[in-house]
């Protein structure tokens, strides 16, 4: 996530004897790093799921899963001809996208993609459908989204998860590509194909994305801070799940706000740490990063475009979770006498 | 005498610790797969839906990368050993050398974006629409493909697979050509001889080949789709094995996940370690033979 490498050079600029270091890589390896103890802080787009939680949280002796920024999903398209600026935004729904994924939309001028965008004429060319093939939060909060929002998907069987089996697969239309630039290149260099990215990974590269519906409201609405924005603003965040527990149905809670103008795949993405530690210094340290992060990295100055700071009730909500990071048992919060 | 014996005595036990070592290491190399790949043996019906497309791709891409290496390593290694003059040869040889050892990733690079995207739009559309009605080219063309990976799979192999049949056919004592041309025949009958006095050697260089190409995993994950599924059409996209460990290795959570990467492993270098052997059984054979006929 690039917003991780940004607050990790401001950081370091005011704490130079803390050094973080941070590796980009899919939520599952994430996760999965972090259980190995290869990594200290895990960073996923989703929570981790519950069928998994119990096992790692034993190995650690104990974790603690806080958001720490709202993203979006985005859906981007490749149609020669399709000018947004003549025709206005790709419409999509959510049934038209499970269909499209399911492989039973199979052609662009399907009657269901035609009556939603009637100013253009459609040609009859195969869809292909481009998809994750790492494991991904990415996937995991999409394939929740079509879940939670198709009947065609939920009836399908396939479920949700940080890999699927794509029933799109079994017709030789669909496609894998690696982490977002996977995606977005194979979509570049396929007319006629269509996928889904992180709304900051498609603003920095300057992706034109669908305008999708969002269920609760009926209103078609492009990702852009603005929509986004009204999504986590209308949504109540002051009953959340305690950050030591399994917070995996949080992952819901940003979806399909039902508030006028709110884009319909708005997701947090998530930190997952150890709560206990035996060697001090490592504690402090990620005690004062982490609350760096929750302060001054969220000043909307520090935020990259494409995020969103959390609201200030979760930003508390992360902070007080922070005091229960403990060396040897004992609150590093008072060991370190209350800084900052 | 003793003196030299000690010297030799002494050299075993600089030598020995190297050579010794990597055999302990590749020994253990398969008893750690294997150990690691237990859990999956007792639960491996249940991953069969998900083994299958990548065996499948394996087996599909690697086969088409050969057979597309054939002509391509044996028309390179006679224009070098017979139709190019020294300057050219030369030249070839060393670029062919540069070939082989290019990084993977750089093949990788260019197959996703440069040569599938170009192909899509010539070769491969021109294949499926004159010869869609087969099976093997049905469907949608995308790009990246099994053919795509074969096709970059080939292209990576080739100057290998061509130098060891460049050694082995210039082995081939000159008396047999010069009885060729005793009894009237010409140039291009000199090459047919040759190459047919040297076919299992060919074959073991293949062999070879397609050992290297087997394991192969940037390059071919870059470029046959990353979709785990079983598609007739060459034309379509797939897995391989090594493709779908790098993909999925680090998202594994569960310990029968982790296993069953391993038995993937297991019976990638299970394929691997058999076309190595019977590379070196052609190769030797035609070695002797060769030999044999340069000493009668």
């Amino acid at each position: 996530m690039p917003q991780m490498n940004s607050w990790i050079q401001d950081f370091e600029k005011v704490y130079p004897n803390i050094q973080v270091t941070y590796n980009g890589v899919g939520s599952g390896a994430g996760i999965n790093n972090f259980r190995q103890g290869a990594y200290d802080i895990g960073a996923t787009d989703a929570p981790i799921p519950s069928n998994l939680y119990a096992n790692i949280s034993q190995a650690k002796g104990g974790i603690i899963e806080i958001p720490d920024i709202v993203g979006a999903e985005g859906i981007i398209y490749n149609i020669p001809g399709f000018n947004q600026s003549e025709y206005g935004p790709l419409n999509l729904t959510a049934d038209v996208l499970a269909k499209i994924y399911l492989g039973q939309i199979q052609y662009w001028d399907d009657p269901a993609i035609q009556q939603l965008n009637p100013h253009f004429k459609f040609p009859h060319q195969p869809i292909i459908v481009v998809h994750r093939s790492d494991a991904s939060g990415t996937t995991y909060v999409f394939t929740l989204w079509l879940y939670k929002s198709s009947s065609a998907w939920r009836s399908s069987g396939v479920g949700y998860g940080f890999t699927v089996n794509w029933p799109v697969d079994q017709t030789g239309r669909g496609l894998g590509g690696k982490g977002n630039p996977g995606v977005t290149e194979l979509v570049k260099s396929n007319a006629y194909s269509i996928g889904y990215v992180e709304f900051q990974y498609a603003i920095a590269n300057n992706i034109t994305m669908a305008s999708v519906q969002n269920p609760s409201t009926g209103q078609f609405l492009q990702p852009t801070t603005q929509t986004v924005l009204s999504a986590v603003s209308s949504v109540n965040l002051n009953s959340l799940p305690s950050p030591t527990s399994d917070i995996s149905n949080m992952t819901g809670l940003l979806l399909n706000v039902n508030a006028s103008g709110a884009y319909p795949i708005v997701t947090f993405s998530y930190l997952v740490i150890q709560k206990n530690y035996s060697d001090f210094n490592k504690a402090a340290a990620i005690y004062i990063f982490l609350h760096w992060v929750y302060t001054q990295g969220m000043n909307q100055s520090v935020i990259l475009t494409g995020y969103l700071p959390l609201p200030t009730n979760v930003r508390q909500y992360v902070l007080n979770a922070l005091n229960q990071i403990t060396y040897n048992g004992q609150p590093v919060y008072t060991l370190l006498g209350g800084v900052q | 005498m003793n003196a030299k014996r000690a010297k030799l005595e002494k050299s075993y036990l600089f030598f020995l610790p190297g050579a010794l070592a990597l055999t302990i290491i590749v020994i253990s190399l398969f008893v750690f797969l294997f150990v690691n790949a237990l859990p999956a043996f007792y639960y491996a019906g249940k991953y069969v839906p998900e083994f299958l497309p990548a065996i499948y791709g394996t087996a599909v891409v690697t086969t088409v990368a050969v057979l597309l290496a054939i002509p391509l390593s044996i028309g390179l290694t006679i224009f070098i050993a017979e139709l190019s003059p020294k300057a050219v040869r030369d030249v070839l040889i060393n670029i062919s050398d540069l070939m082989a050892a290019f990084p993977t990733v750089v093949y990788g690079l260019w197959g996703l974006t440069e040569l599938g995207p170009f192909l899509k739009s010539t070769l491969f559309a021109f294949i499926n629409r004159y010869l869609g009605f087969l099976p093997v080219f049905s469907g949608t063309p995308t790009g990246v493909s099994y053919l795509l990976a074969s096709m970059v799979l080939a292209v990576m192999i080739s100057p290998f697979a061509s130098s060891l049949i460049r050694e082995i056919y210039l082995q081939v004592p000159r008396s047999l050509d010069e009885g060729v041309y005793a009894l009237g025949l010409g140039r291009w009958e000199v090459v047919r001889i040759r190459l047919g006095f040297i076919k299992r050697g060919i074959a073991g260089a293949l062999a070879l080949a397609f050992g290297r190409a087997v394991g192969e995993t940037v390059a071919v994950a870059m470029t046959v789709g990353g979709v785990v599924a079983i598609n007739k059409s060459l034309l379509s996209p797939g897995i391989t094995i090594p493709a779908y460990i790098a993909n999925l290795f680090g998202e594994a959570f569960s310990t029968v996940d982790v296993a069953s990467f391993f038995m993937l492993s297991l019976i990638l270098l299970g394929i691997g370690t058999a076309f190595l052997a019977a590379a070196r059984l052609f190769i030797l054979s035609e070695q002797r033979e060769v030999r044999t006929y340069g000493k009668a």
